[in-house]
């Protein structure tokens, strides 16, 4: 019990040093997933009708999240993979793939 | 003397006797000669020694006498024409069984008018079967036709369920036959009840269902066919209007979480927004670009289309990467000179 308290003690400490916009951005894939989650579990509890919407509604989220991952990773000065990208340019990246997102989901949300 | 039918060449010339009894009087017994019912032109032409002719005059006659109906045949047959049964029906009196007719025969009903006095075949103006249902109020009427080879004179009536069904739709039911027969030269009409058929439903009627017609024991291609019933899409069940909402207000509770964390732990405010004033236009034009995108995409849902949606799509799209290129490179510029 102790080993995994000290677990999350580290990366309480560690995540301190994580930069405020980088913070940012795990607020809204926490809020994303968050959202997901609930979803779910609505469908769960009472069902799935319109199952069109919720579908819609759920890959929204999930997909929302996976692109604010990646815009994450773009951002992270410590990733070795992005060090030559902008990060303007991923942000116009990022705001690209959701406005093609946003238009699938609202096509499918019925 | 010439008699004729109305229409028709002379059927009669004879000569006029002139009357023992009084003098000046030339008479003819006419239905000596003829015993045809109908109405007759007479022509009466005067003639002198000389075989010329003095005079002529033309006056009508109209010869009735009783109609009589003979005994009646009542023949069933099959779709085939195979005879399924023959019964004999006498003259003015009803049948003490009850016939039936399933959807596949026919029943054909053959008779003799005659008159009484001149017994001679008469083919009547009107003669119909009529079919009588008084419990269900419906009546079909068939009409009687002699047959255009048939030379002895007898009259027809058949009766199918596409006769039937013309008159009074798919019903079954029990009907009496009478026999209906009218002619100006007869001086009485004839009304016959024969007896009574049970016709059984056709298809989709309701009697022949309620009488358990046994419809196995028609050929295939008779049988009634399987009803269609209709299978809607019985709607999903959905959940009561208050957890609906209640859902609704947790699945926003997030969002209210994030703008909570966002302002007051992370410390996320608009400080890093372009201070130069080209940069600000462009920045503004960018975020403005984003929301009227998503705006667009909430009317899109609401009412419109993709196909009006999307060239809407295109210049609003142009424009917010054109402002966020503007925006984004001016950023860039700043970032890297202050490096």
């Amino acid at each position: 019990m102790e080993a995994v308290q000290g677990i999350f003690r580290t990366f309480a400490q560690e995540y301190k040093k994580t930069p405020p916009k980088i913070k940012i951005l795990d607020a809204f894939a926490v809020y994303a997933l968050t959202t997901a989650a609930l979803q779910f579990i609505y469908m769960r509890l009472v069902g799935s009708f319109p199952f069109n919407a919720f579908l819609a509604g759920f890959l929204v989220c999930i997909g929302f999240f996976v692109l604010t991952v990646c815009l994450r990773l773009q951002l992270d000065k410590q990733s070795s993979d992005f060090k030559d990208l902008a990060p303007e340019r991923a942000l116009a990246d990022y705001v690209l793939c959701n406005c093609a997102l946003f238009l699938g989901v609202w096509n499918f949300i019925g | 003397m010439a008699a004729e039918k109305q229409g028709t060449p002379p059927l009669l010339e004879k000569l006029l006797q002139q009357s023992s009894e009084k003098a000046g009087v030339w008479t003819f017994d006419f239905l000596s000669e003829r015993k045809d019912l109908g109405l007759w032109q007479l022509t009466l032409v005067a003639v002198g020694d000389d075989k010329k002719v003095l005079g002529e005059t033309t006056g009508e006659l109209l010869v009735q006498d009783e109609l009589r109906s003979g005994d009646a045949t009542l023949v069933l047959s099959d779709s085939d024409g195979d005879e399924v049964s023959r019964t004999k029906a006498e003259r003015g009196i009803t049948l003490a069984e009850d016939l039936s007719l399933d959807v596949s025969q026919e029943l054909k009903v053959s008779f003799l008018i005659k008159s009484v006095k001149g017994e001679q075949v008469v083919q009547p103006q009107h003669a119909f079967l009529r079919l009588d249902d008084a419990s269900q109020g419906l009546q079909a009427y068939v009409v009687a036709k002699a047959e255009k080879k048939s030379t002895d004179g007898r009259l027809h009536a058949t009766v199918t369920h596409s006769v039937l069904e013309k008159q009074i739709g798919q019903q079954g039911g029990a009907f009496k036959m009478v026999l209906m027969v009218g002619d100006p030269a007869g001086t009485n009409a004839r009304e016959w009840t024969m007896g009574t058929v049970h016709v059984a439903a056709s298809q989709g009627g309701s009697k022949g269902k309620a009488k358990g017609m046994d419809t196995h024991q028609l050929p295939a291609h008779f049988r009634p066919l399987p009803e269609i019933y209709h299978i809607f899409q019985q709607p999903s069940p959905r959940p009561p209007q208050l957890v609906s909402y209640l859902f609704t207000g947790i699945v926003l509770l997030p969002l209210g979480g994030l703008g909570y964390v966002l302002a007051t732990q992370l410390g996320a405010n608009l400080k890093g927004f372009p201070q130069e004033q080209l940069a600000q236009v462009s920045a503004v034009c960018f975020h403005a670009g984003i929301a009227s995108i998503l705006g667009l995409y909430t009317i899109f849902w609401l009412g419109l289309n993709l196909l009006h949606t999307l060239p809407i799509l295109a210049v609003l799209g142009l424009l917010t990467a054109a402002s966020g290129y503007q925006a984004l490179s001016r950023q860039a510029n700043a970032r890297l000179k202050a490096q």
